[in-house]
């Protein structure tokens, strides 16, 4: 059976198109909104709007449609906040032998990077963390935003300068 | 520098994509080594937690859960959203606007529905509609302000001297009795005034002042407005000028002769200290004044 003939009205495939999106969709709106609950909520109501729409839906359209009705959801939404990525508590397991001035600085590098993403303007910051956290290509996330991939990649370039310049001068 | 070379190079060195002879050249660039550890301490960030099998769960449930829609709802629900609207209607009349004044001396910070950050000066007042403002973002003005727009679409400043509109940008309004000021911080904002037809785009560092019907354009090169950082700063401005706004933070008035003004000023004062800001402005100016025992009139003697 070809991917085309599959309905998005079966249980078993809805659920398949769940298992592919449902995470990466709600990484977007988080980037998005800074609200895991509210991210949450929101690939709910996504996939539910597909749901209802099965019939006029193919399955190799699904991903454009959920998202496409997750970006429209931020016309209604009002809250945004910053969002504020965790980070493991030992960045660069290089050795055991460093020194505690060496892993204070370390706490203080990641600090800093971690504002420094929140303070990204919200174009380059989705563009860098669809990349970096959900390992989309350039390619992919132009496709997705419906812009070309050379703005793509002048977001993720100027996001990068920025972060430079910010994590120093903090 | 290596990476302003393109508009896209450093996109291309996280992605792997850059020449063998880019990436020599990189090496050797001094901004090398702080890429090395962005990059490194970004492997370290983790994906936000993500619970799938309970979302699934509950989109199931609500999809199970959904009342499908009837035909013989429809018209309750149209008279519902009538007296909703009308309701709705009503309330705006009087609850629709939403003011935000300060008082001599005083500053406030305001967020608008957008996120967008407004730093009201003393004596200034922001007006804005309570409902359904994201569609039309406009505020009304008196005073000073300065403004950190949240990226979107025509946020509308009005003044009596004039409209300033922008897209996601930093700027600082000044629009007191017969002073306009505008000075942009970031970004890209656009000044109009229909009576005078003046039309102005500033770009980050650009200013503007409208003196009587002409539009003065200057550079700039402060990071923030003074004000924010509890001063005033004046370079060659008419001594009435400062004093009106010395009124503005400490509430004071002043006696004087007219010939007792007649003077430009350049020069800074501060906002928590009025004596200190009097002793700022008059003595180098070699006005010689004194301070009523309230504290509230100022006295200025004739040179």
């Amino acid at each position: 059976m070809s991917q085309n003939e599959k309905s998005v009205c079966e249980k078993r495939v809805f659920n398949e198109l769940f298992d592919l999106n449902s995470e990466s969709l709600r990484n977007y709106l988080y980037y998005q909104c800074g609200d895991l609950q509210q991210a949450e909520d929101l690939v709910q109501e996504a996939f539910i709007k597909l749901w209802n729409n099965c019939k006029k839906v193919l399955f190799k359209k699904a991903r454009g449609f959920l998202f496409a009705v997750a970006k429209n959801a931020f016309y209604n939404q009002v809250e945004h906040q910053k969002v504020v990525l965790k980070y493991a508590k030992q960045p660069q397991k290089t050795s055991d032998t460093e020194t505690p001035e060496f892993q204070l600085e370390e706490k203080e590098f990641m600090e800093r990077l971690q504002k420094a993403i929140a303070d990204l303007p919200e174009g380059q910051r989705e563009v860098f963390l669809l990349n970096r956290m959900d390992g989309m290509t350039y390619k992919e996330i132009a496709e997705f935003l419906g812009v070309s991939q050379k703005a793509v990649e002048k977001r993720m370039h100027k996001a990068l300068i920025k972060l430079r310049k910010t994590v120093k001068s903090i | 520098m290596f990476e302003e070379k393109d508009d896209t190079i450093m996109a291309r060195w996280l992605s792997g994509e850059l020449t063998e002879s880019e990436r020599a050249e990189f090496e050797t660039s001094p901004e090398y080594e702080a890429y090395q550890s962005l990059a490194q301490g970004l492997n370290a960030f983790e994906k936000p937690p993500f619970d799938k099998e309970t979302v699934r769960t509950k989109m199931w449930h609500q999809i199970e859960h959904q009342t499908p829609p009837k035909a013989t709802r429809l018209r309750p629900l149209y008279y519902t959203i009538g007296i909703a609207a009308s309701l709705l209607q009503l309330f705006g009349l009087f609850f629709n606007q939403e003011t935000y004044s300060t008082d001599f001396g005083e500053k406030l910070m305001v967020e608008l529905p957008d996120g967008t950050e407004v730093h009201l000066n003393a004596k200034s007042s922001l007006k804005h509609q309570r409902f359904f403002w994201e569609n039309k973002k406009e505020v009304d003005l008196t005073g000073e302000a300065f403004f950190s727009v949240t990226k979107g679409h025509n946020f509308v400043v009005k003044t009596t001297s004039g409209t300033v509109s922008v897209l996601g940008t930093e700027f600082n309004v000044k629009a007191r009795k017969a002073i306009f000021e505008l000075h942009c911080y970031e970004g890209r904002v656009r000044y109009d005034n229909r009576e005078e037809e003046q039309q102005s785009y500033l770009n980050a560092g650009d200013a503007v002042e409208l003196k009587g019907s002409i539009l003065l354009e200057f550079k700039h090169s402060e990071a923030i407005p003074s004000w924010q950082e509890g001063r005033s700063s004046f370079s060659n401005v008419e001594l009435a000028t400062v004093m009106r706004e010395l009124q503005v933070y400490y509430g004071i008035s002043f006696e004087y002769e007219p010939t007792a003004v007649e003077a430009h000023f350049t020069g800074t004062f501060v906002h928590d200290d009025l004596t200190l800001a009097l002793k700022s402005v008059f003595v180098p100016m070699g006005v010689t004044y004194e301070l009523s025992r309230d504290q509230k009139t100022v006295m200025l003697n004739a040179r």
